[in-house]
C-alpha cells in the first residue's frame, strides 16, 4: 500500500540526488586541478557518473508510487542516536590513543550498557563482570595474539 | 595427481580443519543474532587474515559464510524474527511449523535442506569456474568492459522491487571508486587537497563501515531486544498453553524425503539466482519458495506450517554460497556483497581473483574447492550438535554486542594500515550506510559499484586507446553484443516475472 510519508522521503532523497550530482558535475567541469584530457581524460567517467545520478535522481523524485516497507528497526533510527553513537566511537579510539586500550573499552562499555539499560545500576554486579570480560577478551585478541601497534598510551 | 594429493593434504591439515570448524561456529552464532550477519563478520575479520595461512584464512570465511547462511533460520524459526535478510521467507512457515508443535522438525528440515543446497552449488562450482575462466582468458579491453556493464546492470536491476534505487547506489559506488588517482594517468582527482585520500578509499574501512558500522547503529537506535523479549513473553505464554509432544517432533528420514522435491527446486534456483551477479540470497529464497509453492501437490499448506515452504526457501538461501563465487572466480567480478569481502580476502593473501587466478594459484583454489564441500558436512554436525545452544545464544543483548563488535570493527580497521583516515572512512561510511538503509537503498550495488568502476574505467580507456577514440569498438565484439543483450534479457525477464508475483514498483 502506498503511504504519502514513503512517498515525500522519496521525494526528498531523489531532490538531494539531484543536487549532489549537479554540484559533483559543476566541480568536475571547473575543476583545473585534474590534468590535461589525453585521450578521454580523468573527468569524462566521473561526469558520466554524476549525470545518471542526476537522471536516477529524478526517477526517483518523479515516482508516484511507494510500495516499500520499512521494518521496525529502520524506523527507529533518528540523528540523534546516529550523533551520539558517532560522538561515543570518535571519544572511544581517542580514549585509546590517549588512555589505553583497556581504560578506554572499559569506559566505552559502561556508556553503552547505561544508554541502553533502563535501570543501569540495579545490576551493576552483571555490568562489571560482563565489561571486564569483554574488555579481556578484546585487550587479549588485539595486544597478545594479533599484536596490533598503537600509540604509546598514558595507562595501558 | 601431484596437484590433487597436495589439495586434499592441504585442505584436511590441521590448521585449515580446525579454522573452518571455528568460522562455521562464529557464523552459525552470528547468522542466529538478529542484527549481525555473515557478511558482517567477514568484513570484520578482513583486517586480520594477514596473521593466518592463505587456506586456513579462507577455510575461516568459508566456514563463517556457510554457518551465518543457515544460523539465519534459527531465530526465524525459533522466534519469527530472521537472523539474516535471506531467512525472511523461512519466517513464514517455519515459525508457523514450531508454533504448531514441530520446532525440531522444523529446524533439522532447515539444516538438512541448506547443506544440501549448499553441497550441490558447490559442485556446480567446481565444474562452471575452471571452463568459464578459460574463456575469459581471452577477453580483451572490449569484452571486459561489456561484463562489468552487464554486471553492474544485474546488481542494480535485480534488487527486488528497487531497480532506480539499485541504480543510485550503484552510480554512489562508482563514485567513490573513482576517488584517488585516475587509473590510467595517475591524476589525483577528488581527493579536495587531502594528500591521504591520493590512495583512494580503502576497502576494508568501507567494507566494514557499510555493512559493520551501519547495522550497530541501527541496533543502537533500536533497543531490539526489549521487542524480542517482549515476543520470547508472548511465546512463553503461548508455549504454555501449547501442549508440545516431543513424540509427534521427531525428525525422520521419510520428512526428509518428503520435502526433498521443495529441496531440489531450492537448490536449483538458488544455484542459478546465485551465479547472477547482485540476485542475493534472499531473492533466491523467495523464488524457491514461490516456485517450490506452485509445483507442490499442497500448495495450500503453504504459509500454515508446511515443511516443504521451510525446505525450499532454507536449500535457495544456501544454494547461492557456491554459486556467488563462479563470476568472482572466472572473472574476477564479485557477484555479491559477500563475494565482495571474500574477493578482497583473497587479493590480501595474494590470490588475485579472476581468469588467470585458476592457472597461477591452483593448490589454493584447489584446497578451497576441497574445503567448501567439506565445510558443508561440518555445518551439518555442529548444527545438529548445538542447535539448543544457538536458540539462547540468539537472544544476547545488543548492551553487550554493540561495545564488543564496534571495537572489533575499529581496531581491526586500524590494525590494517595503522592510518587514522581509516577510523574517518569507516565512521564516515558507517553513517552513508544507515542513510541508504533508512531511505530503502540497497548496499550491495554501492560496494559492487567500488570495486568494478575503476576496472570497467580502465578496460574501457584501454578499448578507446586500441581503436584512437572510436566508440564503435565497444559493439564490434560478438561476445561483448551477447553480454548487452543478455543483460536487457534478463531485465525484462526479472520485470515479468515480478508483474505475475504481483511485486509493484520494479520502477
Amino acid at each position: 500500500m502506498s503511504t504519502n510519508k514513503n512517498i515525500t522521503q522519496d521525494r526528498i532523497v531523489g531532490l538531494v540526488l539531484i543536487i549532489l550530482s549537479i554540484s559533483g558535475l559543476l566541480y568536475t567541469i571547473f575543476s583545473s586541478s585534474w590534468g590535461s584530457n589525453v585521450g578521454m581524460g580523468a573527468k569524462a567517467l566521473p561526469q558520466i557518473y554524476f549525470t545518471l545520478l542526476f537522471l536516477t535522481g529524478i526517477s526517483i523524485f518523479l515516482k508516484k508510487r511507494s510500495d516499500e516497507q520499512q521494518n521496525e528497526e529502520i524506523n527507529s533510527v533518528i540523528i540523534q542516536s546516529v550523533i551520539i553513537f558517532t560522538f561515543l566511537g570518535v571519544f572511544y579510539f581517542i580514549a585509546i590513543l590517549v588512555i589505553g586500550l583497556v581504560i578506554a573499552t572499559i569506559l566505552y562499555s559502561i556508556i553503552i550498557y547505561c544508554l541502553l539499560t533502563v535501570k543501569p545500576l540495579k545490576n551493576w554486579k552483571i555490568i562489571l563482570i560482563s565489561v571486564s570480560l569483554g574488555t579481556l577478551i578484546i585487550w587479549g585478541l588485539f595486544s597478545k595474539i594479533i599484536r596490533i601497534t598503537l600509540p604509546q598510551p598514558l595507562i595501558f | 595427481m601431484e596437484l590433487f594429493s597436495g589439495a586434499f593434504s592441504g585442505a584436511f591439515s590441521f590448521d585449515v580443519i580446525s579454522r573452518t570448524i571455528f568460522g562455521v561456529f562464529l557464523g552459525i552464532t552470528v547468522g542466529a543474532i538478529p542484527g549481525l550477519s555473515g557478511d558482517m563478520a567477514i568484513a570484520l575479520l578482513l583486517p586480520f587474515v594477514y596473521k593466518v595461512a592463505p587456506n586456513a584464512a579462507l577455510g575461516m570465511l568459508v566456514g563463517i559464510y556457510k554457518g551465518s547462511m543457515f544460523g539465519g533460520s534459527i531465530s526465524a524459526i525459533s522466534f519469527g524474527i530472521p537472523g539474516t535478510a535471506a531467512a525472511a521467507a523461512t519466517v513464514e512457515d517455519g515459525y508457523k511449523a514450531k508454533m504448531n508443535g514441530h520446532p525440531k522438525q522444523a529446524l533439522l528440515t532447515a539444516l538438512f535442506s541448506s547443506v544440501t543446497g549448499d553441497v550441490l552449488s558447490d559442485i556446480v562450482l567446481i565444474f562452471l569456474a575452471i571452463p568459464m575462466a578459460s574463456i575469459a582468458i581471452q577477453f580483451g579491453p572490449v569484452e571486459f568492459f561489456a561484463l562489468y556493464v552487464f554486471a553492474l546492470m544485474l546488481i542494480s536491476l535485480l534488487t527486488q522491487g528497487k531497480m532506480n534505487k539499485g541504480l543510485a547506489a550503484a552510480i554512489i559506488g562508482l563514485i567513490i571508486g573513482a576517488v584517488g588517482m585516475d587509473p590510467m594517468l595517475g591524476t589525483p582527482r577528488f581527493n579536495f587537497g587531502i594528500l591521504a585520500l591520493r590512495g583512494g578509499i580503502y576497502l576494508i574501512p568501507l567494507l566494514v563501515g557499510i555493512f559493520a558500522i551501519s547495522e550497530l547503529i541501527i541496533q543502537f537506535s533500536k533497543d531490539w531486544h526489549s521487542v524480542v523479549r517482549k515476543k520470547m513473553d508472548d511465546i512463553n505464554q503461548q508455549a504454555a498453553f501449547l501442549e508440545y509432544d516431543p513424540k509427534k517432533d521427531k525428525m525422520s528420514i521419510g520428512i526428509f524425503l518428503s520435502t526433498l522435491k521443495a529441496t531440489m527446486i531450492g537448490a536449483g534456483v538458488g544455484t542459478f539466482i546465485g551465479a547472477l551477479p547482485g540476485a542475493g540470497s534472499s531473492l533466491a529464497a523467495y523464488m524457491s519458495y514461490g516456485l517450490s509453492k506452485r509445483l507442490s501437490k499442497h500448495p495450500e499448506k503453504y504459509g500454515h506450517g508446511s515443511l516443504e515452504g521451510i525446505a525450499a526457501p532454507e536449500a535457495g538461501n544456501n544454494a547461492t554460497c557456491g554459486a556467488t563465487f563462479i563470476p568472482l572466480f572466472a572473472f574476477g567480478i564479485p557477484g555479491s556483497g559477500i563475494a565482495a569481502v571474500f574477493g578482497a580476502a583473497m587479493i590480501m593473501l595474494g590470490v588475485t581473483p579472476g581468469p588467470t587466478m585458476l592457472s597461477e594459484n591452483r593448490l589454493i583454489i584447489y584446497t578451497l574447492f576441497i574445503t567448501l564441500i567439506y565445510a558443508n558436512f561440518i555445518n551439518l554436525g555442529l548444527s545438529r550438535l548445538l542447535l539448543p545452544l544457538y536458540a539462547k545464544i540468539s537472544m544476547i543483548k545488543t548492551r553487550y554486542l554493540v561495545p564488543m563488535v564496534f571495537a572489533l570493527a575499529l581496531l581491526g580497521t586500524y590494525a590494517s594500515r595503522n592510518s587514522i583516515v581509516d577510523i574517518w572512512v569507516l565512521l564516515a561510511a558507517g553513517i552513508l550506510g544507515v542513510i541508504l538503509r533508512k531511505n530503502n537503498f540497497p548496499l550491495g550495488p554501492l560496494v559492487l559499484g567500488y570495486i568494478i568502476g575503476p576496472r570497467a574505467e580502465r578496460s574501457l580507456r584501454q578499448a578507446l586507446l586500441i581503436s584512437n577514440g572510436d566508440w564503435l569498438i565497444l559493439f564490434r565484439s560478438s561476445i561483448a553484443i551477447v553480454l548487452y543483450i543478455s543483460a536487457l534479457v534478463f531485465v525484462a525477464l526479472m520485470y515479468i516475472f515480478y508483474k505475475k508475483e504481483g511485486k509493484k514498483d520494479l520502477c
